[in-house]
């Protein structure tokens, strides 16, 4: 009766999957929690935005009051999302010589850890996805987890020539949702995200990122992913979690400090930022959670602007020059520097369609880059702040930690002397004065069931590379 | 001048006179006396038709004796000797009770049928000690039964077996915090009226040769049967209810709309005193009716609205009606029976409604050496039922209810023609006018089931018996659920506010359920000497289960009130399954009886189940029993006082064996949850699957459950006093559970075998007849169960698993503690110096929280459960009571949670809502030269115009704890009143008999009073381990009361 009993097997599912339908899985799952809870929790830490008066979603997280509960499913897209179906696909492409999916298979595990190390710092990174064969795999440290991550760069980067072969034969096509099978490109993302990991520590790193300055292959399409459609389950997953699927859509507003700085400024970005309301771009005071309804009604006050349809971004061209004009400025080479500002604000212009950025940037603009040297770094990354506005806020989180720009002011915007560009304290912080949230703490889902994860480290904790 | 008779009665055991006896003529019961000091009696005046007497008393057998003239000599039979009950035991099996080495509770159906509820196992709840029954909602939602405690982290229901076949009992619904919708357990379906007994074996002894299906007990129905030969009769049972919500949540009756200024936007109450006087609110519309924020809403009074939300409910009512026709031929007995039940539930209009109509037929045919039983029942049920939860797709009725200001009187928000209460002015944007959801969001289902059985039994030589039968078991079902399209007006009160469109949705799933299930049984039984008796049995057991599905959701429709998968500009989302499962056992008992009074039982079981690992899917099950009848092998412990003693230990093994399809891993087409939505693939017309995050697993073994039992039955003073006691020990190990590992595996969970759980517990049935006459019986009885369950082990590097969760408070099974612990977030504690131990608050003088704690607040396991039943008979009359106390244990209410943050909770009245510092705390100074925080007194009040912010859960994460509840109380289950008309009026006529009665269920509810919330059996967790949770805005409970009748033709 064995063969009678042997009727086990999910007739419902396939027991296997090839590269071609893992890859735009992994690629989804990568987008995912990068999309939603990251870029709300940068857009949040770095002011951006602000939870609304009427609401309470998101408070937690702008008085910066997380526990190990919060936030875990970053941690479960990310190790058993993304990585594993990665893992599968590198295995397979290995195997069967299909380099052509090996290569953004390796870079995207380098993005995925790139997230987690600047998130967490220490992470588990040598011993992971094996299964029940290490049920507690240990962590490693920051400095560790980086190593790896450009380690899994140059595997991609040494097998270009291999992967443009394979994909002559068969094609990756529309399963990319990155690059629809543009190699070139692929390894363009893997250059500029290793310079980027690089500038993490400048003073180490000078000879790599010489050399990739040199070699000069870096994005010239914006890694992110696309393809969200204005309907259910299918669209961008911060517009699918805080607008669709909410029970107020009234949650993510317009931070003053933003607001200030872009009023300031007449920036025209402004209206792809923002909502108008009544007419008029009004914010709220950051992490202010007790500003009466009564005399602020929602109404009154602009929500972010959100669409269905905006991509995911992993890392953009503006960024890349962002990224470049720092590397020059940390140098110096102040005329390099100002090139590739220039070009930068010029890309974050275009992203919404403003041709006019030289307007900004031209001399006597409101942009123009700073002749002083010791000024340059705060203007690329101030800029930087502004450019990632509803693309990559997690990343200008990782700069105000890295660089301490926006720096961290005393006073509230609408304070006499308030200086237009600097973060305010949260009126509610948990946090001492003049601290701000460093990371995120590991979350339960890993530290109730490894052994290995380590006791809680404070919020405001800087991380290894830490402007200290 | 007619006959005489006389005589005396005597008691059949010590042959001694019994005065009292009643004694009547048959044919006229008027016509009777009772027996004198010396048990002389004598009738005078019979009239002709008088042919037989009877003689009835209290302790003992009635008697019919023929009148024949002269005297007549009675002696009567005490009850003890009915102590040998026939009960229905594993495999069908009947056995006497006085052999049981193991408890076996059995209801009987004037008990069951006494509360007169259309669910047969609501009519056990308090009636069977270290059984756990409870229901959540209206008729025919599911009933939740546990029998001596949760044993396994996720499959804990009993087998149910109807005459022998094991039954399906699906949940049919949802469960869960959002849309949760009960449309009840299939072990509902059956009808009460159709019920005989039901006996409910609890031990792994009694169960083992259900082997890896019963380690949770097992349910035995035996339905009414007519007997060859027997009269036609025609029975009719009737019974109408009305029902009402039994509890709805206490609100605060000092403060009115506002947050924390009155706003008329806001469905909280945080606003100002209520005053009395007469105030706008509402939307401010123009005399146009568009939205102005110049101009003026309604005008009412600013005060509080009294039962505000008992008066949203309406009044339901169910009907029950059966009918049924029994008697039988030469050869065969039959019963036939419709049974109809109804009901319309408590929330207004058709949302809730329940429509259960049943056809049995069952009979039974003796033919030479053949004995053949069948049974064929068809069931059809149509139900609707509101959403519990909060709504996903569309806005649910309890959330709405909850989040209201006290002062707004929802009779003012009722009629939905009125332009301030439609979708675009209802007062507030937060939240749906609840009238509007009830009348537009919905859920529907039906049903079609047909099972029954075919046995026959063959009698091959004296004592040596065959039999085979074959049970099916075939449903299906279709559900339905809708959600209307509510888009804002441009420019209107909810647009203005940020009130979301509802885009309406619809979503329609089938499901079809199969099992079959053969028998075949070979049976003996021999006098192996004077003293030794031997019967034993060898079977074989076949047992397939598969079910379908196909479920299809469209969000966003096209044309409103148009219900249909087509109504969409885009495709609906879709899935659809099969599973299948197979079992094989092969069993024997052998049972082993000594001079009548010692006897013992072994039970085998050998099962290969297709769920488990191939090559290692066979598992053996055993079981031993023994029982000894003191009274009967000592002679002597027996006297007037001492009626009957039974010793007992029994000892048995049972399983559970895996769900299907959990040995391999599998790729599923990639569906990602962020937060409050999902990423669906495909995208862009591209499909992509992803590695399951559950990791299978190829030595999957069942879950064993190991149990040691000993129990006293003991009957004194002629029965008046008996009690049963049982102890019980029993190790469950090897739980097959998603485990969860963390996700740097690769993995989320794992299907493991992992844990051990021990329930040890004491279980006690007393019964007493303080009073005894011939006319008048009043019996009590008392049930009373105490269960300990302790994690004993759970698996490698972890001590801990969360088996539910509601917000930040975790439910959680923790090595070292009872079952189902609660963990809520905790406030930050100084750990060292002068102030370790004392709360630090934040800059608000709020309670900080802690970054990486939990603290337990309690567990969701009882001290103990007892119920109380009485019985008092008076000549026709009977007045019979449950009650159903439970004492400890916790729950976590989101009903609490929700009122707490909206301030209509009772408790958010504190200190008036005056400033207050948090006693016992410090608030942090700067750092220290170490960098350590330096803590000083703290003197930061919460301020009248903050408290708000204390309740919120997002404000003060440590205030969640408060929202765990005790779960403590005492329910008035059924009190019943019944009646039968004397004999004498229906002498002559069609009808033979008639009673009529009085019922009321969950009359009465008392909790503690940190509980005014919800009756603390409501969920919507469904029916197994997760309810234990507790509620989100889960449907209230009922109470009924009415009326019945019994007509016998």
């Amino acid at each position: 009766c064995e063969s009678f009993l042997d009727i086990n097997k999910d007739p419902n599912y396939p027991g296997k999957a090839s590269p071609k339908l893992l890859l735009p899985s992994s690629i989804a799952w990568t987008a995912s929690r990068v999309g939603s809870d990251l870029q709300m929790v940068g857009g949040f830490w770095c002011q951006h935005y602000t939870q609304n008066n009427s609401s309470n979603q998101y408070n937690t997280t702008v008085t910066y009051d997380l526990t190990y509960s919060s936030y875990n499913g970053v941690w479960s897209a990310a190790y058993a999302g993304a990585l594993k179906d990665l893992k599968s696909i590198v295995e397979t492409s290995e195997a069967e010589k299909q380099w052509n999916y090996y290569v953004p298979a390796k870079i995207l595990m380098a993005f995925n850890f790139h997230i987690l190390a600047d998130f967490y710092e220490t992470v588990p990174f040598n011993e992971i996805l094996q299964g029940a064969d290490n049920m507690q795999p240990k962590y490693d440290d920051g400095k560790t987890v980086y190593a790896g991550i450009i380690r899994l760069l140059d595997e991609a980067i040494a097998k270009k020539d291999l992967a443009l072969a394979a994909n002559e034969e068969i094609p990756i096509g529309s399963e990319d949702y990155v690059y629809a099978g543009d190699l070139e490109k692929w390894i363009q993302f893997a250059k500029s995200l290793k310079f980027k990991v690089l500038m993490r520590d400048y003073e180490a790193n000078k000879d790599a990122l010489a050399e990739l300055i040199a070699e000069n292959d870096f994005v010239t399409v914006d890694a992110r992913m696309n393809g969200f459609v204005d309907q259910e389950n299918k669209s961008n997953p911060l517009y699918e979690n805080d607008r669709r699927k909410l029970n107020t859509t009234n949650n993510i507003k317009a931070s003053n400090t933003l607001i200030a700085f872009l009023t300031a400024n007449k920036d025209p970005r402004i209206a792809n930022f923002f909502e108008k309301a009544k007419g008029i771009y009004k914010g709220l005071p950051y992490g202010n959670t007790s500003v009466p309804t009564a005399t602020t009604p929602s109404n009154t006050t602009s929500r972010a602007m959100l669409a269905a349809t905006d991509p995911v971004y992993f890392l953009s061209v503006a960024e890349s020059y962002f990224t470049i004009a720092e590397y020059y400025a940390r140098i110096p080479n102040a005329g390099k520097a100002k090139e590739f500002y220039d070009k930068a604000v010029n890309e974050a212009f275009l992203r919404w369609g403003y041709t006019n950025a030289s307007e900004f940037t031209k001399a006597g603009g409101v942009y123009e880059f700073p002749s002083d040297n010791t000024k340059m770094v705060e203007a690329i990354i101030t800029q930087k702040w502004v450019a990632s506005t509803r693309c990559q806020a997690w990343d200008s989180f990782f700069d105000i930690n890295r660089t301490g720009y926006p720096q961290l002011g005393t006073k509230q915007t609408t304070d006499a002397g308030y200086v237009i560009g600097q973060l305010v304290p949260a009126a509610h912080s948990v946090l001492n004065a003049g601290e701000l949230p460093r990371r995120l703490i590991i979350p339960k889902s890993s530290s109730d069931y490894n052994t290995n994860a380590p006791k809680v480290i404070p919020l405001a904790q800087k991380m290894w590379w830490h402007k200290k | 001048q007619g006959k005489q008779v006389s005589g005396k009665v005597l008691s059949a055991e010590d042959k001694q006179p019994i005065p009292g006896v009643s004694v009547f003529v048959k044919e006229a019961s008027t016509i009777g006396t009772s027996t004198s000091i010396d048990g002389q009696f004598t009738l005078k005046n019979l009239p002709a038709n008088a042919k037989t007497l009877v003689f009835r008393f209290v302790g003992f057998q009635t008697q019919e004796v023929a009148i024949k003239g002269g005297e007549i000599n009675v002696s009567l039979i005490p009850e003890t000797q009915k102590i040998d009950e026939v009960v229905v035991t594993a495999m069908g099996m009947k056995k006497s009770e006085k052999t049981l080495g193991y408890a076996a509770s059995t209801v009987k159906s004037e008990d069951l049928l006494a509360g007169r509820s259309a669910s047969v196992m609501s009519g056990i709840a308090g009636k069977v000690a270290g059984v756990n029954v409870s229901s959540s909602g209206q008729t025919g939602t599911s009933q939740k039964v546990i029998v001596r405690g949760y044993s396994s982290f996720s499959e804990n229901q009993p087998l149910y077996v109807v005459d022998g076949v094991p039954i399906q009992n699906n949940f049919s619904g949802s469960d869960g915090s959002s849309d949760a919708v009960d449309f009840g357990n299939q072990a509902g379906d059956i009808n009460p009226d159709d019920v005989e007994s039901l006996t409910v074996l609890k031990g792994a002894s009694a169960t083992a040769l259900y082997g890896s299906r019963a380690a949770n007990g097992v349910i035995m129905i035996t339905t009414k049967r007519s007997q060859q030969d027997e009269r036609i009769t025609v029975e009719y049972n009737g019974s109408f209810m009305a029902s009402d919500v039994l509890r709805v949540p206490q609100t605060q009756n000092v403060f009115g709309q506002g947050w924390p200024d009155w706003d008329r936007m806001e469905n909280g109450s945080w606003g100002p005193k209520l005053d009395g006087r007469m105030h706008d609110w509402g939307a401010p519309l123009d005399a146009n009716g568009k939205f102005d924020p110049k101009a003026t809403g309604r005008e009412k009074r600013f005060s509080y609205v009294e039962d505000n939300l008992r008066n949203f409910y309406e009044t339901g009512f169910e009907t029950n009606n059966t009918v049924s026709v029994k008697g039988g031929t030469k050869n065969t007995g039959f019963v036939f029976s419709y049974g109809n039940s109804y009901a319309n539930g408590v929330i207004p209009t058709d949302a809730d409604k329940y429509s259960r109509n049943t056809f049995s037929f069952r009979g039974n045919t003796k033919y030479n050496n053949f004995d053949i039983n069948y049974s064929i029942n068809y069931v059809r049920k149509d139900m609707n039922n509101v959403s519990a939860g909060q709504g996903d797709n569309g806005a649910t009725i309890f959330p709405e209810l909850l989040q209201h200001a006290v002062d707004v009187d929802f009779q003012d928000t009722k009629d939905l023609n009125n332009i301030y209460n439609n979708t675009d002015n209802y007062y507030t944007v937060y939240a749906e006018n609840p009238w509007w959801v009830v009348k537009n969001n919905g859920n529907k289902y039906q049903d079609d089931r047909i099972y029954g059985k075919a046995e026959v039994n063959y009698e091959i030589l004296k004592g040596l018996r065959a039999t085979a039968r074959l049970g099916g078991d075939f449903t299906n079902s279709r559900q339905q659920r809708w959600n209307a399209i509510a888009k804002r007006t441009v420019g209107s009160y909810a647009y203005e506010g940020g009130k979301k469109d509802e885009v309406g949705y619809y979503n329609e799933r089938n499901d079809a359920w199969d099992q079959i299930d053969f028998t075949g049984l070979l049976s003996g039984n021999y006098k192996l000497s004077n003293d030794l008796g031997f019967d034993g049995v060898l079977g074989y057991n076949f047992n397939q289960r598969s079910s379908s599905f196909h479920n299809s959701s469209l969000s966003g429709l096209v044309q409103p009130n148009w219900y249909s998968l087509e109504n969409g500009e885009v495709m609906p989302l879709s899935s659809s399954g099969i599973s299948r499962r197979r079992l094989i056992g092969a069993f024997s008992q052998m049972n082993f009886d000594f001079r009548n009074y010692w006897f013992l039982t072994l039970s085998l079981r050998n099962d290969w189940s297709s769920t488990l690992p191939k090559n290692k899917n066979s598992f053996f099950y055993w079981g031993v029993n023994t029982s000894a009848i003191l009274t009967d092998m000592f002679k002597s412990l027996q006297n007037d006082y001492v009626n009957f003693i039974k010793v007992r230990a029994a000892y048995g093994q049972t399983g559970n064996d895996a769900p299907a399809y959990r040995t391999y891993s599998a790729y599923f087409p990639t569906q990602i949850g962020v937060g409050f939505g999902d990423l669906y693939l495909p995208f862009a017309g591209v499909l992509g699957l992803t590695e399951s995050n559950r990791l299978g697993n190829m030595g999957l073994k069942p879950e064993i459950t190991t149990e040691l039992e000993f129990g006293i039955d003991a009957r004194f003073f002629k029965n008046r006093l008996t009690f049963d006691v049982a102890y019980y020990n029993k190790q469950t190990k090897d739980q097959i559970i998603s485990a969860t590992v963390a996700p740097e595996t690769g993995y989320t969970s794992r299907t493991q075998n992992i844990g051990k759980i021990e329930n040890q517990g004491v279980e006690a049935n007393v019964r007493i007849i303080p009073v005894r006459t011939s006319d008048l019986e009043w019996e009590v009885g008392v049930t009373f169960a105490k269960n300990k369950s302790k994690v004993k082990e759970l698996w490698a590097g972890t001590d801990r698993y969360r088996i539910a969760s509601g917000y930040e408070i975790d439910f959680m099974a923790i090595v070292g503690q009872p079952l189902g612990q609660f963990l809520a977030p905790a406030e930050l504690r100084v750990a060292e110096g002068e102030h370790a131990g004392k709360i630090v608050v934040n800059s608000a003088g709020r309670p900080l929280v802690d970054a990486g704690k939990k603290d337990n607040v309690g567990t969701s396991q009882p001290d103990f459960t007892m119920g109380f039943n009485t019985r008092l008979t008076y000549k026709g009359i009977t007045l019979s009571g449950v009650f159903d106390w439970r004492k400890g244990g916790q729950f976590w209410s989101y009903t609490s949670h929700i009122m707490n943050f909206n301030g209509n909770a009772t408790k958010t009245t504190f200190n008036e809502r005056q400033p207050f510092v948090i006693p016992n705390s410090v608030k942090q100074a700067g750092v220290d030269a170490n960098g350590k925080p330096i803590y000083v007194e703290n003197d930061i009040p919460i301020t009248n115009y903050e408290t708000y912010n204390y309740y919120n859960n997002s404000k003060n994460t440590p205030i969640q704890k408060t929202f765990v509840l005790p779960k403590d109380y005492l329910k008035l289950r059924e009190i019943a009143v019944s009646y039968s008309l004397p004999k004498k009026f229906f002498k002559s006529g069609y009808v033979k008999g008639v009673s009529i009665g009085v019922v009321g269920r969950n009359l009465f509810l008392w909790t503690p009073k940190d509980n005014n919330f919800v009756d603390p059996e409501a969920t919507n967790y469904g029916n197994d381990i997760t309810s234990e949770l507790g509620e989100f805005a889960a449907a209230p409970t009922t109470r009924n009361y009415g009326g019945s009748i019994k007509i016998v033709f």
